[in-house]
């Protein structure tokens, strides 16, 4: 799948690092080193990005680890895509949203209210 | 040094387009050669799996004339293949064919003008295993270059990925196996062929604990356990193996298999995993089939990922009761993921609506009705798969399996979609073959 150049550049402007690869029809977006919100431990790292609706969510946010200092969330563990394990929170965004926009409301859950 | 392993795997739909490819004629060339490429892992340190994904062959004005060789290819073709080693991080194969039957050895000219092509491929990238794939009709030889080996190696095995499996591994002589005679019309190798798989059991319970055992009385040696679960009270109405003196200890579904398969090999070779497969992921990449007996289609879809990726056939199965108006019925399938063939979202088993719904009840599935016979007898029709799939006994040929039961009418049969079913897959391309690659943007 071609990203939109805008989104990629309007999203690379937040993170440098952005890599792309697919796996059983899924595309994801590989964002290496994603900066965290304060208070939250590792406060780096990686992060896979599936931009399209997966398991019943609009978009989906893997992270490499399990993050604490956030709110309590329900998290999901080992969870392999593309072969690596990943770890994951029952979150939900709306459809139609730009790839920045997705990231944002994803890390929204992990800032301490 | 540790004795180094090769596992060398290429699928189905590579492997006949490089059997075609080679079997054209040449102006001049008395056979063709090609190049193969692909990744390659290592693991526990000592074995190593190369997957292939890609071919290209020797163009035509590649070619030398010279009678006094089958063929003889010019420096622009080892250059070109080296140039995509170099290109692409990769591993490459010298590829050739013998037509003929039974497994093909390199010839005179082949040991002495081979090794320094495999050579010019190592300076490449020396980091990668490199080698010489030779093609018969129905086998194969390899022999390959790893860094810090001097000589070429043998591979423990290599195998065609596809139904049925072409299967080749050294055989010092044919096994004289008593207890395995009644089965010899699956093949004069078949016996050797169960000897040598290591086959992996995703989920040990119901349906799981039924393939382990039938898998034992097969001759199957090489077993891999995955399940981080015990036994408890509401198993025993269906797991075969547990006892009732289990309980007491919370025996682990795995010990409880591994008896069972010690009960009838007491030589068998078993690896046990006390957790999720994810955990160990290695330990199911180095198998060379692959089982699923798991829960949700969560973990299918992720266990099919994995195997795709390192060309490992899975068989998966799975029954569920359900309630309607009418009371209750029980339903189950048998499906056969072949890496490039159609996957369980082709055959239309996985798909967004199924996982929607299985994530909206996450934490709230409760116990499921589950009981012995059906699996029991899905577990047998797994096994009729998993014996054709690696004998061919049937002589059936690019099979696709999906098997539908009927719990109440006790009918297995080939489910309506597979009669509308492409059989390349969709969803799972050659390129993600072997460790992921990501492409910057």
């Amino acid at each position: 799948m071609q990203f939109p150049e805008d989104q990629i550049e309007a999203l690379k402007a937040v993170i440098p690092s952005v890599s792309q690869a697919n796996e059983g029809g899924y595309d994801y977006l590989l964002l290496e080193n994603l900066l965290l919100p304060d208070g939250c431990e590792p406060s780096v790292v990686d992060a896979l990005l599936c931009p399209a609706p997966r398991d019943g969510y609009s978009s989906r946010l893997f992270f490499a680890s399990k993050i604490a200092g956030g709110p309590q969330r329900n998290w999901n563990g080992n969870i392999r895509v593309l072969g690596r394990n990943w770890y994951a929170i029952s979150w939900q965004t709306q459809p139609g949203l730009k790839l920045i926009e997705m990231l944002m409301i994803h890390l929204k859950a992990l800032r301490q209210p | 040094m540790k004795k180094q392993n090769i596992k060398l795997r290429l699928p189905g739909s590579l492997y006949e387009r490089i059997l075609a490819d080679l079997r054209r004629p040449h102006a001049f060339a008395y056979e063709r050669v090609g190049f193969a490429f692909g990744s390659a892992i290592t693991i526990s340190g000592t074995t190593t799996l190369i997957t292939l994904n890609k071919y290209q062959p020797v163009a035509d004005d590649h070619y030398i004339e010279d009678s006094s060789v089958g063929a003889k290819i010019g420096s622009d073709a080892i250059r070109s293949a080296m140039q995509h080693v170099w290109d692409h991080n990769c591993c490459a194969f010298h590829v050739h064919f013998h037509n003929h039957r039974g497994q093909p050895w390199p010839s005179g000219d082949d040991k002495a003008g081979l090794p320094p092509v495999v050579s010019s491929l190592a300076n490449a990238k020396p980091g990668q295993p490199h080698g010489i794939l030779i093609l018969s009709k129905d086998s194969f030889f390899a022999s390959v270059q790893i860094a810090r080996e001097q000589h070429l190696l043998i591979p423990e095995i290599i195998s065609a990925v596809k139904y049925p499996m072409v299967i080749q591994f050294p055989e010092a002589k044919k096994p004289v196996n008593a207890i395995l005679q009644r089965q010899s019309f699956l093949g004069e190798r078949s016996t050797a062929i169960f000897a040598h798989l290591r086959v992996a059991l995703v989920g040990l319970g119901g349906g799981g604990s039924h393939i382990v055992q039938q898998l034992a009385h097969l001759g199957v040696k090489h077993f891999t356990l995955f399940d981080f679960d015990q036994i408890e009270d509401s198993n025993l109405n269906r797991l075969i193996g547990g006892r009732f003196a289990d309980l007491k200890g919370k025996l682990s579904k795995t010990e409880i298999a591994k008896r069972l398969i010690l009960g009838i090999n007491p030589k068998a070779d078993i690896t046990i995993v006390n957790s999720r497969w994810q955990e160990a992921p290695e330990q199911l990449q180095i198998c060379d089939v692959a089982f699923g007996g798991v829960d949700t289609y969560n973990d299918r879809s992720q266990l099919e990922a994995e195997c795709r990726r390192y060309l490992i056939p899975l068989i998966d199965i799975g029954m569920d009761v359900h309630q309607t108006k009418e009371g209750y019925h029980i339903s189950g399938q048998v499906i056969l993921s072949t890496p490039t063939q159609a996957c369980m979202r082709c055959m239309g088993f996985i798909n967004e609506d199924k996982l929607a719904k299985e994530a909206a009840k996450y934490g709230n599935v409760g116990g499921r009705p589950q009981v012995v016979w059906p699996n029991g007898l899905l577990a047998s029709s797994a096994i009729g798969v998993f014996t054709d799939l690696v004998t061919g006994w049937t002589c059936q040929q690019d099979r696709l399996v999906y098997l539908a039961y009927d719990g109440n009418t006790g009918q297995v049969k080939d489910h309506i979609r597979l009669q509308y079913l492409e059989k390349e897959c969709t969803h799972y391309s050659l390129e993600q073959v072997g460790a992921p690659k990501f492409n910057k943007l």
